[in-house]
């Protein structure tokens, strides 16, 4: 299947929406572990950088995040700012690594990474504005090890979307309609 | 769905994780926080000795705190006695400014206590 834009606009509104209905609709799904939530949104983002169109999965990161602070009636709070941070440092982690390893790196390798800085970052947003001496303690560990579940199963699907032969390229400039 | 630069990502992940845990805690000793006028001071409670200052003498003895004297009016703080770990308690000199606490595990899990 080829998917041809004419603009990237339609592509990033399409699946900004696509990302937070996932967002939305994870809510129902319970682990079995407290505190993790899964992040199915970031499959999305995955596919994108996976695909090479890396400014197009900032924006659906970032506006994803807006969304979702519009649908928890927490827009430009302080959790929200924690939010629009982990995405931002976690999208700038996952854009390094594959822009580094390229095709030597797994996409569950980049999503456990992502999910690990996302929650990391905001631990130490939270120790900063709550107060709390920062530094590198058992918490930490404990949060990285639950940041492993929902990488691998993000990665995961984000791997199956990735096996799928959609080919994202851009329209010809000349053709009408 | 595995490949090389995976083993990489996830050592470091490993070690980050398992760092906290395999890290040896140096038992700190207690320290003894006074703050007077805004400033603050730091003692170990673990060595014996008698600080002077301008307005009061805070004297530190078998990890116990308390203000040898004072040139405040009520005496209020001199009255107070000895100060223990284990209390969670300060001495307190309002005339001279003075905060004398023990600095360490913030968190008992109680909020407060009346008595």
């Amino acid at each position: 299947m080829v998917y041809q834009y004419k603009s990237r606009i339609y592509m990033i509104a399409v699946f900004s929406a696509l990302a937070s209905l996932l967002q939305l609709l994870e809510i129902f799904i319970i682990l079995p572990v407290p505190f993790v939530k899964i992040g199915l949104a970031n499959a999305i983002v995955l596919f994108f950088l996976a695909r090479k169109e890396y400014g197009t999965a900032f924006m659906i990161n970032i506006i994803r995040v807006f969304i979702g602070g519009f649908y928890s009636g927490k827009l430009f709070s302080l959790p929200f700012m924690f939010s629009i941070t982990g995405a931002s440092a976690s999208y700038f982690i996952m854009f390094l690594l594959i822009f580094i390893f390229r095709k030597k790196i797994s996409l569950i390798a980049v999503s456990i990474s992502g999910a690990v800085i996302f929650n990391t970052v905001q631990y130490f947003l939270f120790l900063f504005f709550f107060g709390g001496d920062i530094s590198y303690g058992k918490t930490l560990g404990v949060i990285t090890l639950l940041s492993i579940i929902p990488g691998v199963l993000t990665g995961t699907v984000a791997y199956y979307l990735n096996e799928t032969d959609i080919t994202i390229k851009k329209a010809p400039q000349n053709q009408r309609g | 769905m595995f490949k090389p630069a995976d083993i990489l990502i996830y050592s470091l992940i490993l070690i980050m994780a398992a760092y906290p845990f395999l890290k040896k805690t140096e038992k700190t000793q207690p320290l003894i926080k006074a703050v007077i006028d805004n400033r603050s001071y730091f003692f170990e409670s673990s060595k014996d000795s008698i600080y002077n200052f301008e307005h009061a003498d805070i004297e530190v003895r078998d990890g116990k705190v308390r203000i040898l004297n004072s040139d405040c009016p009520a005496q209020i703080c001199v009255k107070k006695g000895w100060l223990q770990k284990e209390e969670e308690d300060r001495i307190i000199c309002m005339p001279n400014k003075t905060i004398i606490s023990f600095r360490g595990k913030k968190n008992s899990g109680i909020d407060a206590v009346t008595e």
